[in-house]
């Protein structure tokens, strides 16, 4: 492991080549992204983060140290997993796992699982920019500041975006009866 | 300009003030599972290499030229493409000139062209018993029935979706028609072992099994998950420690209940966990 420095020296001088020692510090961020996009026991997040360090590894020419390193590989972790989960095939997986809901008999009244399965419904339906903002926000932890720069948009209408794609959030959470004291909460 | 993004107070620890409950557990939910875990250094090490070997140009893409006339040239490439082409073209130029000579061999037997079948005599050499008479037929013969069909007809569940066969499993399900709920999730698992719908349907056909009060069988699905992995593992370890419970192994109940503990410290199982770790013998 290279300490924690390394990746802050890099953003710091002249942006270099993506080296091996350097990838797999960056490796770190990546999974952890895919994980809380896809869920830390999802069956694909091995496969996602290899997609993920591929693409960086293609667009590193593109990559201007205008942030650091690992925000850069954090971004395209974060929409190589909000492309997956938008594809046909995820979203018929979660709608199989769904169809268990009907009878409940393998479900909690309550649980972070369910809640992941809200998350990730709500990604597949939503307008890609409004999946893109909602992510940055919980998963990335950017500001509202950050998310419209990084997304060359106003910042009136990242709020809109927010404010919608938590519409579409907080439904998929109604949607399931167990979460209902959720929504009753402050 | 390097500016760090994303450097916001985490929200693990603290639930963030303008946030709603729904949206502070949904985000701590998230965040739980970003964290690190055993085997991430090995994981990330064969990830980066494979990326590695992937990103590598193709070997043997592009054949070392030769120095030999023949090959040098490359004239004979663009043929390539063609030849394909070319056998089918001299099949059928030998298909036909079979045919033609074939037509001819007939035509010259038969004395009258329209006639619906001739006798053609039998080469020399050959014995043929009497009244045996050897005709080709000019007639069309009768459209030939397709094999495939009847092929798939053999073997009808191929041709079944794993999702379609998942939905027809619960309704039998929620029939009340058990045993057939069961024998549709094991054919689900048998065709479509792979399938997202099969790796679901272990959890359900466990907790059929322990209806029936056949918890070795239930344990065996839930093991089965477990093993795959999947978004609902923390429901197969509780379901697991459940099973154990009833086959009457406290000491792997134990294990599972930790398990599922050290895994998922938050989960909507802790609290029933931690009961019956504390009710379970040599337990702390």
């Amino acid at each position: 492991m290279l300490p924690t420095s390394h990746v802050a020296e890099t953003a710091a001088g002249a942006v270099g080549a993506l080296t091996a020692p350097l990838l797999r510090e960056l490796g770190a961020s990546v999974l952890r992204v895919v994980r809380q996009v896809l869920g830390a026991a999802d069956p694909e997040v091995e496969d996602l983060t290899q997609e993920s360090l591929k693409a960086l590894v293609l667009a590193w020419p593109a990559f201007r140290g205008e942030c650091s390193p690992a925000h850069f590989a954090r971004r395209i972790a974060a929409q190589r997993c909000i492309d997956h989960i938008r594809s046909k095939r995820v979203r018929q997986t979660a709608l199989g796992q769904l169809a268990l809901d009907e009878t409940g008999e393998a479900m909690p009244p309550r649980s972070s699982t369910r809640l992941r399965e809200a998350w990730r419904r709500a990604l597949a339906d939503l307008p890609p920019e409004q999946a893109l903002s909602v992510t940055q926000r919980y998963v990335l932890g950017y500001t509202l500041e950050e998310i419209a720069a990084e997304s060359s948009a106003p910042l009136n209408t990242v709020k809109s975006r927010l404010r919608l794609a938590k519409q579409v959030l907080r439904a998929r959470v109604a949607e399931d009866p167990r979460l209902a004291d959720l929504l009753e909460a402050p | 300009m390097s500016r760090e993004l994303g450097r916001v107070a985490p929200i693990s620890g603290e639930v963030r003030a303008a946030g709603t409950a729904w949206e502070a557990e949904m985000q701590r939910a998230l965040l739980d599972d970003g964290q690190a875990r055993p085997g991430d250094a090995a994981l990330l090490d064969r990830l980066c290499q494979n990326v590695g070997l992937d990103l590598r140009p193709a070997p043997f893409s592009e054949p070392a030229p030769s120095t030999a006339g023949f090959s040098s040239s490359r004239w004979w490439r663009p043929l390539i493409g063609f030849a394909p082409a070319a056998a089918v073209l001299l099949l059928t130029v030998g298909a036909f000139a079979l045919g033609a000579a074939a037509s001819e061999l007939i035509h010259r037997s038969a004395p009258a062209p329209r006639a619906p079948s001739v006798t053609l005599s039998p080469p020399r050499g050959l014995a043929i018993s009497k009244g045996a008479r050897p005709s080709i037929s000019s007639e069309p013969l009768p459209p030939t029935t397709p094999l495939a069909p009847s092929l798939r007809s053999l073997r009808p569940a191929v041709q079944d979706d794993p999702e379609q066969l998942f939905a027809s499993a619960k309704r039998a399900q929620r029939a009340g028609d058990t045993a057939l709920a069961i024998s549709r999730f094991q054919r689900l698992q048998g065709l479509f072992p792979q399938s997202a719908a099969a790796q679901v349907s272990r959890l359900v056909l466990g907790s059929l099994w322990m209806q029936r009060g056949d918890p070795t069988r239930a344990l065996e699905q839930y093991q089965r998950y477990l093993a795959a992995g999947g978004v609902l593992s923390e429901e197969a370890l509780s379901d697991e420690a459940h099973a154990f419970r009833a086959l009457g192994r406290a000491s792997d109940e134990a294990r599972a209940w930790r398990t599922l503990l050290s895994r998922y410290p938050r989960s909507f199982y802790a609290e029933r966990a931690r009961q019956r770790l504390s009710a379970l013998p040599g337990s702390p």
